[in-house]
């Protein structure tokens, strides 16, 4: 049995029971406050009003657990992925796996969701589709920088800005030939936010989101070793293709899942791995739970201050997040420019 | 260890043409030549990075072919030229990188206990706890080098054949680091050790190789104890420049 000291020193100990509690607190305040607020306390003590049952189980509820769910793939994935490229700026929305699901998704709304397939997956045909939008665009990123050697990090995430665009200018196409209603469905994958929560689409987000942390958890040594360059870890008889085909398989699930659900959330991939690693290390078997925890508080608070911030209206919270993450993208490349 | 009428090619161009030799327990093998002449090239090959395009290469009895990759990590331990590691990891995590089979959590006592002794041994307790980035070349460069020989190393001697490749493990080192890792193979090399080093400086490769593969052109030029090989006629064939070899000391003057 291996115990969590075998993973962890006592630094990174504590910065894990510091992020648990972060979570938990940030989850009470996103639930508590908003439109209605809601007085947790009522709830044990039987006097919970109807008005806020419903808030809590129907709308509220279900709103901060997709955004915990979002916030700990988009966490752990960005430091799934960082790992796996070994390129610190690798990020689910920076690359263009974000906008590959998010095509995938509009192009399922635009083409089929009336047609043969939609009636055959009904609610399952947008997250589907946007996995798979997800899928091709980290198989080609895999393929297209799969001869770059150590100075191809830059090549590596340009490759990821092209496809970025590409993916972009699919969805910019769809808009333009889409109706009224679809219209209305698309501005709302590109701005991001987790106001159509619904327990129907969540309960399997959450077990895709699940599965794929539990398997990256598992491979986090390996990833580890993996930072030595892939052909000393091969040499250390990891095998790379199965590592890669892992990573590059969960992050795809996740990110299709979640983002067919919550649209596009810029920058918690990148940003998130990037502090964990100042507060405690490297070290995935710290980084990624770190990261995790972390991207959930970071997106249920973003979510609770694009909620409250002009009320009664809601602010997109991929605009609250990528507001935060992009000036920190910005001090990121000067520092390893610098270095 | 054996390497059986190895050819590679590459896109029509023949990178390494019929090489065969074998790396005995208890040989230090350097492997010296030119820029160029497939030295790097021959090490990947016997590390197992890729197969050959003729030819067998054998770990004890078995084709190479047929070693799993973790039976390969257990066997032999390679050092590249150069490491570049991203992101912040210790000295220490580093070192425990090399320890295969879960790096550490099945034994933790026992490792803990190894990676005392590389340290002490390389003398590098004070960078323990240090970022890898933080460190100069030298020093990441002893750090690579005890990742690398963790991997293989026994306490006191080897029971089983075990192997360390070497590739110009001295480039970014001052003299005095350099003599303690090639002491510190050497030494291994007495415990039952095999080793195979590429080496840059000839001089060095007389004092501690048993025996030297000189390569030119992806081909052997010679082979055999370091006395019998580095004349001044085999050098200046093969690199081309005229020099002086002295008996006693040995020694290779090029001016």
């Amino acid at each position: 049995m291996i115990s969590l000291r075998q993973l962890m020193n006592t630094k990174q100990i504590f910065w894990i029971s510091v992020l648990s509690i972060a979570v938990i607190f940030s989850t009470i305040a996103a639930i508590s406050f908003g439109g209605v607020d809601v007085e947790l306390k009522n709830i044990f003590t039987g006097t919970i009003s109807p008005l806020e049952l419903e808030v809590l189980a129907n709308i509220r509820g279900p709103r901060v657990l997709l955004a915990a769910v979002v916030g700990a793939a988009l966490g752990i994935s960005g430091a799934a992925l960082q790992g796996l490229f070994r390129n610190p700026l690798a990020d689910p929305g920076l690359i263009g796996v974000s906008a590959g699901a998010a095509l995938g998704a509009v192009s399922a709304i635009v083409f089929f969701k009336d047609g043969l397939f939609g009636l055959q997956f009904g609610i399952f045909l947008v997250p589907l589709a946007s996995v798979l939008g997800s899928l091709i665009v980290i198989g080609l990123i895999f393929t297209l920088t799969s001869g770059f050697t150590q100075s191809g990090i830059t090549y590596m995430l340009l490759v990821g800005i092209a496809l970025n665009a590409l993916a972009t200018v699919g969805i910019g196409f769809l808009t333009f030939i889409s109706n009224d209603s679809q219209l209305r469905g698309l501005t709302y994958w590109m701005m991001g936010s987790f106001g159509s929560a619904n327990w129907q689409l969540l309960i399997p987000t959450i077990i895709i989101v699940t599965i794929a942390i539990a398997n990256l958890f598992m491979i986090s040594k390996k990833l580890d070793i993996i930072q030595l360059g892939e052909v000393e870890a091969h040499r250390l008889g990891i095998n790379i293709r199965l590592i890669k085909m892992t990573i590059v398989l969960c992050s795809a699930f996740m990110i299709g899942a979640c983002v067919s659900l919550s649209g596009i959330i810029g920058f918690i991939g990148l940003v998130v791995p990037h502090l964990v690693r100042l507060l405690g290390g490297a070290n995935h078997t710290f980084l990624l739970p770190g990261s995790a925890l972390l991207g959930i508080s970071i997106s249920v608070l973003s979510d609770l201050f694009s909620r409250i911030v002009i009320t009664p209206a809601e602010l997109p919270v991929g605009l609250a997040t990528s507001a935060l993450g992009a000036p920190f993208f910005l001090w990121l490349i000067i520092r390893l420019g610098k270095n | 260890m054996a390497f059986k009428n190895i050819s590679l090619s590459y896109k029509e161009k023949v990178i390494l043409e019929d090489i065969s030799f074998c790396i005995s327990r208890g040989e230090l093998l350097g492997i010296v030549g030119p820029n160029g002449s497939g030295k790097t090239t021959l090490m990947k090959l016997v590390a197992g990075d890729f197969m050959p395009s003729k030819g067998v290469i054998k770990y004890d009895d078995t084709d190479l072919k047929r070693v799993s990759l973790l039976e390969r990590a257990k066997y032999r331990s390679v050092m590249s030229q150069s490491q570049n590691i991203i992101f912040d990891f210790t000295v220490r995590e580093i070192i425990q990188m090399g320890v295969i089979g879960g790096y550490g959590l099945n034994n933790e006592k026992e490792v803990a206990k190894k990676i005392h002794h590389i340290i002490k041994l390389l003398d590098i307790e004070k960078l323990f706890f240090r970022s890898i980035q933080t460190l100069s070349g030298g020093e990441q460069q002893l750090v690579h080098f005890a990742r690398a020989l963790i991997q293989i190393w026994e306490m006191s001697h080897y029971e089983t054949s075990k192997y360390i490749f070497l590739d110009e493990p001295t480039s970014n080192l001052d003299l005095k680091q350099e003599v303690k890792i090639l002491d510190i193979t050497k030494n291994e090399v007495k415990k039952g050790l095999g080793a195979m080093v590429i080496f840059h400086d000839l001089n060095l490769t007389a004092h501690y190789a048993d025996k030297v593969l000189m390569l030119s052109k992806g081909k052997i030029a010679a082979m055999g104890k370091p006395s019998d090989i580095f004349t001044s006629d085999t050098l200046e064939a093969v690199y081309g420049l005229k020099v002086k070899v002295l008996k006693k000391p040995f020694r290779i003057f090029h001016f």
